[in-house]
This record gives structure tokens, sequence and C-alpha cells, in this order.
């Protein structure tokens, strides 16, 4: 009575699952000794691993089957590693930039630069990432179609895993479901032993960066071209970030951030890798790849990697498009969010957070659903959203260079000199690859270049 | 002076002494409650020339980013 009250913000569901999960790495540090220390690394690790695996999507392996059945062992393995070394110095940043912010890509963006970027950003992203969904459902219908399921029972069986994982109420729990499936990226690497393949040509191909089949003619540059500017997507710049906020990482979790993203970019490069050394069997044999789909590049490898490996490069395909639906749809849902203001964590039930869920569950289900309309344009889909992702990468990326260089915000964790020289080095070479890809996918049709 | 924790209706499930450990553990830890970093906005940069000049460059990419997927719809849809 007569007293004065000072209301502290109120405490949500959110932040109690925060706290049970920051107790438990606490209570890890505090008892120390290395397998604590691995404990505390393995309680940290989640996005790092899930973007890079997530960027192996359905579409993502389909390409490194195809670049193995029509270029075999030789120069595109070497490069894939390349793009992850990339991909790692770009997704750092993300790291830095949500654990010491404790903001989201996409609330940084509307925050710092305004409404008109930070709803850009989110726009852009919503389209580009809306579109990859359509794919990834795709892939697992295409995937499914080895085992013989109809199209229906595979598109809307994969919805509903999708949908039940996105629902478990709780970040850890999601992170270690989604971490769980996206294990069988891994799948990929016995198909690439299962081909018997001459290791030693493989060593030579890592040393000699070669051989090109072909030599560097002007579509092998167009291809290395939009493998550059798809070596980081939009989505992987926004996921990764607002999973480190979700998670709760603070600055003192940074290394092992960090260490969660080498960790991802060695596993994703490995199965990259081992993808194009599985297919490149069918080179080998003169198999004409170019029009196959999942299905068809597995039905290809019965003869060299016997019915299990075509089963597990199958499998492997299935999952990667799952996967990189879960990631993909929470990256839409998490910049939905936190550019309308409205709660956006994994970590709030349903009822908490029905913005944030319905971006997430109808996004995925009516991606699911337009691959199932008989004659829906989904060859003219596949087509436009490598061209979306690949020229919404450069104001993304030039964003977050903006933002980890921004000391009002990062304070000590700014970049420093060698970072910066590294990072926008990176940052400029992946934004002139993809801009140049895209000019020349219109300009090549169109005949605006000389000789085309 | 007193100083109470504000439930939200729906987190009324919530113990009042579940609540508080909460609020004390993120505190220890240098994190926001959710709700107060929704509230709590981080503010406008100051934008030196050099930032000003690169966000007028990306206003004219992201219009030529238009254009080229507008054409690339076009010849999808023609070809």
């Amino acid at each position: 009575m007569g007293q004065n009250v000072s209301l502290e913000p109120p405490v949500t569901t959110e932040d109690i699952h925060r706290a049970k999960d920051r107790v438990r790495i606490r209570d890890l540090r505090r008892k120390g000794g290395v397998p604590r220390r691995l404990m505390v690394l393995f309680m940290l690790v989640g996005p790092g691993i899930l973007v890079m695996l997530g960027e192996n999507d359905g579409p993502s392996q389909l390409s490194y089957a195809a670049t193995g059945a029509s270029f075999g062992i030789g120069f595109f393995l070497p490069f894939v590693l390349l793009t992850f070394a990339m991909a790692f110095i770009v997704q750092e940043l993300t790291v830095r930039l949500g654990a010491v912010t404790h903001r989201g890509h996409a609330e940084l963006i509307f925050e710092r630069f305004g409404p008109f970027w930070g709803w850009f950003a989110m726009v852009d992203l919503a389209i580009g990432n809306f579109l990859t969904l359509v794919t990834e459902f795709i892939a697992i219908r295409a995937g499914m179609s080895f085992f013989g399921v109809p199209a229906p029972i595979a598109v809307g069986g994969g919805f509903l895993l999708v949908v039940a994982v996105m629902l478990s109420r709780r970040y850890w729990t999601w992170e270690r479901l989604t971490l769980g499936l996206a294990v069988f990226n891994l799948l990929f690497v016995p198909v690439a032993f299962l081909v018997h393949p001459d290791l030693g040509q493989i060593a030579h191909a890592f040393v000699s960066w070669g051989p090109v089949p072909g030599g560097f003619t002007q579509q092998m540059m167009v291809l290395i071209m939009a493998d550059i500017g798809a070596t980081v997507t939009p989505w992987m710049l926004f996921f990764q970030q607002s999973a480190v906020m979700d998670k709760g990482l603070t600055p003192k979790d940074i290394p092992q951030g960090r260490m969660d993203t080498l960790i991802g970019a060695i596993l994703a490069a490995v199965i990259a890798c081992a993808t194009i050394i599985a297919t490149s069997a069918l080179f080998t044999h003169h198999i004409d790849a170019s029009t196959f789909q999942a299905a068809e590049f597995a039905q290809a490898l019965v003869p060299y990697a016997g019915q299990v490996g075509a089963t597990l490069f199958a499998l492997g395909i299935i999952e990667a498009g799952l996967v990189a639906t879960i990631t993909i749809s929470s990256s839409s849902a998490y910049a939905f969010g936190e550019v309308t203001g409205a709660a956006h964590s994994l970590n709030r039930p349903l009822k908490e957070a029905p913005g944030f869920y319905a971006v997430m569950i109808l996004g995925a289900g009516l991606a699911a659903a337009i691959v199932l309309i008989p004659g829906a344009p989904l060859t003219l889909i596949v087509l436009v959203v490598n061209v979306i992702a690949t020229l919404a990468m450069p104001p993304a990326l030039v964003f977050l260079i903006l933002l980890v260089n921004d000391h009002e915000i990062m304070g000590d964790y700014v970049n420093t000199r060698f970072t910066n020289i590294l990072a926008v080095a990176v940052v400029l070479f992946l934004c002139a690859a993809g801009m140049l890809w895209g000019f020349m996918t219109v300009a090549t049709p169109l005949h605006l270049l000389p000789g085309t | 002076m007193t100083t109470q924790v504000r439930t939200l209706p729906m987190a009324s499930v919530l113990q009042p002494t579940e609540q508080a450990w909460a609020a004390q553990v993120l505190r220890e830890e240098h994190l926001e409650l959710s709700e107060a970093r929704r509230v709590r906005h981080v503010g406008r940069a100051k934008l030196s020339t050099t930032t000003r000049i690169i966000l007028w460059a990306l206003r004219v990419y992201v219009v030529l980013m238009m254009l080229i997927i507008g054409v690339q719809l076009w010849l999808g849809v023609h070809q």
C-alpha cells in the first residue's frame, strides 16, 4: 500500500526455456576438464552445422550429382572445398553478430538502416525462400519415386514430418531433431566408396585442380560463376544469426559457435565431394545424365554402386529436401517476426507466436501443394529460384559487412583489419560472380554478348 | 521500492518462482528477457559518406536486379 512498484518486463516461456539451456551450459563450464569442454561444444553446436548441411539441399545435391556425371573426378572437387571455405568466412560473421547483439539479421537491418531496407530484406528473402521450398519438395518427391511412393504420399508425408519437427515447442528439441535428420546427409559418403573410385585420381584432382574435360569453355565458366554465386544463399545468413539468437548464445560462446560453423562446413564439403565422386561413375561409363532427376540418378548408379548404393543415394536426396525445408522455413519465419515485431522463437508454443508458426508452416504447405498441382510450372520455378537466390546475395552480403563493422552494436567484437580484408575480399568475389552470372543468364539468350 | 515481474496472460501457467529464477539466470548470462528485447530498439546507424554511397549503389543494384529477374521470367515463359 502506497509502495512504488517498478515493473520488470514480463517473463515468457521463451525465457524459461532459454534459462534452462543456459544453466546446463554454465554448470558444465564450471566443472571444467576436457570431457566437459567437449560436452559444452556438443551443447552449443547446432546453427552452424544446420546451415551448412541445409545448404546441401535437394537441388544442391542434384547439382553436385550432375557435376560428377558431366565432369567426373577433377577440377570441381577442390573447387567445392574452396566454395565451402568462403561460406565459412561469411557465416562466421553471423555467429558474432547474433551472439553479441542478440538480434536476428532482418531485425538489425530494419533497426540500423530503416524500414525500407528491413522490409526489402524480409520480402526478398521470403520470395526466394518460398520458391526454394518448392524445389525442396520436388526433390523429396523425386527421391521417394525411387521407392515407388506416389507423389501425394511423398510430398504429404514429407510435409507432415517437417511440421511435427517445427511444433516441438522448444528450440533445443527442434534443433536436435533437425540435427538428427541432417546426419543422414552423410549417406552420400558410403555411396562414393561403393562405386570404387580411383583414389589416386581423387588425390591428383585436389593437388592439380584437374582434369577439366573439354577445357574451360564458356558453358563451364557460366557453371563455375553460378556455383560461386550460389556458395552462400540469403537464407543462410538470416537463419544462422536468428538461430544463434534463439539458442541464446553469448559472446563467450563465440569460439564454440565458430567451431560449429567450421564442423558444418567441413561435413558439407565432404558430402558434396562424395556426391560428385559417386556420380563420376556415370561419367566414366559415358552415361548421359543431362536430364536426370533424383530417381534416375539413383537408378543409373545401380550397376556401379549396387542396389544398396542407389538406395542410400535416394534416401540422401529425401533427407536433403527435408532438412532444408525445416531450416529455410524457419529463416522466413524469423525474418517475419523480426521485421513486424511479432514474437519469433522456437521456444514459444504455437499460441504465443501464431504469426511465426503461420509463416513457417503455411509457407511449407503452400510449396508442397504447388508441387502436386498438375501442370504447375515447376521447371520455370527451378530456373527462376537460382537467379533470385544468386542476385539477392549482394545486398545481404553488403549489409552483413556493414553490420559486423558497426562499432556501436558490436563493440569489441567488431571485425579486425585482417578479418575485414578476408571477408570483404570474399564478399566482393561472391558478388561479382553472382552479378556476372545473373547478367549472362539474360544476355546470352537475348544475344547481347558478342559471339552469342 | 518493490520490483515485480509482470506476467503476460498466456504465461499465467508459469510459476512466479520459476519466472524470477529465469529472469535472474538470464541477467547473469547478460541476456535480455524476450519481451524487453522486443521493445528495446537498437536505433538507427549514423551513416558515413561511404555507407551512404554504398546504400545508393544498392538501390541502383536492386532496380537492375528486378529487371534481370523480370527478363528471366519473361524468357522462361516464352521459351
